[in-house]
């Protein structure tokens, strides 16, 4: 919360400290100061996209093999089965925690976060906040939010 | 410039507008959202329809690899193939395409695709590189199934090829098998598509398919005969060898046509049954309705004779040997042989057009006058030098004695006379006992006489002989030396140069002379009569 004389009238005002409104000069309506949008949106909606593309490039086939008469695609899954059915239990590992696991925990643990806060289910935040230390995510937090 | 030292209280709160809107960067998960939900709903329509098969094999299947293919085109796929719960099968879960829905009945059938060689013909050899595939024979009606038992061989006639199915009944299978063809007039029309025993287990049944339009051909009187191999026959026109193609000899095959004289009729329908001739003249016979049980009493051996030999009325088949036994008669104390024929009285023509009047409780009249009166009896005679079979001849034998005909069995009983053989063996016997009669010894001694006889008289004849070389001819030689001379005599009193011919010749010359004086003496008189008295005048002058 601040407070600021109006340029235009000289009015003292007081700042609310909401994010994304305009706020203006009660008596003059000149505009005192456009505050910006939080930056949870854009990390959600990348985060929420991020998530769909994900569940689809799981479950396409990314290689195909044309041999003789028949056509052998494989999909990451199954790609990550047939590491381990031959054997290659360190490589399959690797490739599931990289490709897939953490991944998909980066995706959800946004979503979890930011979720609630944009749905101002502020209980829900709450909770949130107190799952997990934030000094973990320190890239996600915004500094003015 | 402000001054933050004025307290809160005095500073009036701004009026606040919410600026509008949704950030623009939604739009990105929105289309990730849109396009996602589209290749779900995509994915999921394109589910075709899944369906479980049945195999006792998994050979040369692979899930997620093997296709199910309709004339080489890929209708489904192979997912997953599990063990049955009997472990005595293999379940196949496959998936087809979308459309192809409407053929999962019961009547499609489904079959794995390998190489092999059926029916004389390979098929399926791509599968050697590429791998077996399920093929399919899809069928549009019949009742919605999703889980089927595949054959285990694909099956030969597909149901979407136009032609009809026909059931022949044979007693044996013969050299068919499944694949073997069917020829008209020796093209191929068709080929057995399966065998089996007939329900009362006793005769097989074999189905064969003639593709269109070739099933046409197939009429009610049409008959099937069993072409395989080489029809050889020896007949009194000579060597006769008969065959379909190359295949039918070395695989088997099947004919058909309309017996000469038949009419072709309607045509057969489908799955209509015929009887499977052993060979192309049988199907010639006509077949007749009406049989009538003969017995026949032979008391010599029927050795040759078997069931199904001919029974013959002047060289003419009339009916065929149906059973041969060998009895021991009761009554009589004796062994008999009952043969039993199988006539058919219709192959002679008019025969019941000639029945005489039938008397009270007398049964088949014509056949006891025959018998009675004209004296018809069997007899065995050879039917073919080569193998010495025999067969039943009826005949007429005036000089028999007469016989009655009886009945037994309710069967009436022709009598019999001693075959041919029979009769050969009596001359013989008869021919060794006059034989026997004849003095062979006393011949014997008078040709011993009648030849120390006849060398006297040899000996007479010699000594006769050389008296007549000693004495006689030398004196004929002396008497021919004198006749020589004689002649050579006679040549030279009147031959060519003799004294004799000469003077003849002469005396000829002279006489043709004076006969030629006197014809002019003549012809002068003739000419000049005074000139015998007057003689010849002197020339008149004219000079």
């Amino acid at each position: 919360m601040r407070i600021l004389a109006c340029h235009g009238c000289d009015l003292l005002i007081r700042l609310s400290d909401e994010s994304g409104v305009v706020s203006l000069c009660p008596r003059c309506g000149s505009v005192l100061q456009r505050s910006r949008r939080t930056g949870i949106d854009r990390p959600l909606a990348f985060a929420l996209c991020g998530l769909v593309l994900f569940a689809i490039a799981l479950t396409n086939p990314f290689l195909a093999m044309k041999r003789g008469g028949g056509v052998q695609e494989t999909t990451l899954p199954t790609g990550i089965i047939e590491l381990w059915k031959q054997r290659l239990c360190g490589l399959g590992s690797l490739v599931f925690l990289t490709c897939a696991l953490i991944p998909l925990v980066q995706l959800t643990g946004l979503l979890y976060i930011l979720a609630p806060l944009r749905l101002h289910m502020a209980a829900l935040a709450k909770l949130v906040a107190e799952s997990f230390d934030p000094r973990l995510i320190w890239d996600v937090i915004e500094e003015d939010s | 410039m402000t001054d933050v030292s004025l307290s809160k209280d005095q500073a009036a709160p701004a009026t606040v507008r919410k600026k509008g809107g949704i950030s623009l960067v939604w739009i990105v998960p929105l289309v990730a959202l849109v396009v996602g939900g589209w290749l779900a709903y995509k994915a999921v329509s394109e589910k075709g329809p899944v369906i479980t098969i049945t195999f006792s094999t998994a050979e040369g299947l692979e899930a997620g690899k093997t296709k199910i293919k309709y004339k080489d085109v890929a209708v489904g796929q192979v997912e997953s193939i599990h063990l049955g719960d009997d472990l005595k099968h293999v379940v196949v879960t496959a998936e087809l395409e979308k459309d192809y829905g409407r053929y999962l009945n019961d009547k499609t059938r489904f079959w794995v695709a390998r190489a092999q060689i059926r029916g004389g013909t390979a098929s399926g050899l791509s599968t050697l590189l590429s791998g077996a595939y399920i093929g399919v024979d899809p069928s549009p009606t019949g009742q919605p199934t999703f889980s089927f038992n595949g054959l285990e061989v694909p099956p030969v006639v597909t149901s979407g090829l136009p032609g009809k199915h026909f059931w022949l009944k044979a007693a044996r299978l013969g050299s068919l098998n499944v694949g073997v063809p069917v020829y008209y007039r020796q093209i191929q029309v068709g080929q057995v598509v399966s065998y089996g025993f007939a329900p009362d287990g006793q005769t097989v049944d074999v189905q064969v398919f003639v593709e269109a339009p070739h099933d046409a051909k197939v009429t009610r009187n049409t008959r099937f005969w069993n072409s395989s191999g080489l029809d050889v026959s020896l007949s009194a026109q000579g060597l006769k060898v008969d065959t379909e193609s190359i295949v039918s000899i070395i695989s088997g095959g099947l004919a058909f046509d309309v017996p000469d004289g038949v009419e072709p009729g309607g045509e057969a329908e489908e799955n209509a049954a015929f009887q499977l001739y052993p060979s192309r003249e049988s199907i010639q016979e006509k077949t007749y309705t009406l049989r009538r049980s003969w017995l026949v009493f032979f008391d010599q051996s029927v050795r040759g004779l078997s069931v199904g030999a001919p029974v013959e009325l002047f060289g003419i088949k009339i009916g065929e040997v149906s059973g041969i036994d060998l009895i021991y008669d009761e009554k009589r104390r004796d062994l008999r042989v009952p043969v039993l024929l199988s006539i058919e009285p219709e192959r002679i023509q008019n025969v019941f057009k000639a029945i005489p009047r039938q008397r009270a409780g007398e049964r088949e009249p014509l056949l006891k006058w025959f018998v009675e009166e004209r004296n018809l009896r069997a007899q065995l005679k050879t039917g073919n030098l080569l193998t010495g079979q025999l067969l039943v001849d009826l005949g007429f034998y005036p000089d028999e004695p007469k016989a009655v005909l009886a009945h037994e069995n309710d069967l009436p009983v022709i009598p019999s006379m001693g075959g041919s053989i029979e009769q050969i063996q009596e001359s013989i016997a008869r021919i060794t006992r006059d034989l026997e009669k004849v003095p062979f010894e006393k011949i014997g001694t008078n040709l011993d006489l009648l030849l120390k006889e006849s060398t006297t008289t040899v000996r007479d004849a010699g000594a006769f002989a050389r008296r007549l070389n000693g004495e006689t001819a030398p004196a004929l030689q002396s008497g021919l030396v004198v006749l020589q001379t004689t002649l050579q005599e006679v040549q030279s009193a009147i031959g060519k140069d003799s004294p004799l011919n000469y003077n003849l010749k002469k005396t000829l010359e002279e006489l043709a002379l004076t006969l030629r004086s006197l014809r002019e003496l003549t012809t002068a008189i003739e000419n000049q009569p005074q000139s015998l008295l007057f003689g010849k005048g002197e020339k008149k002058d004219e000079k």
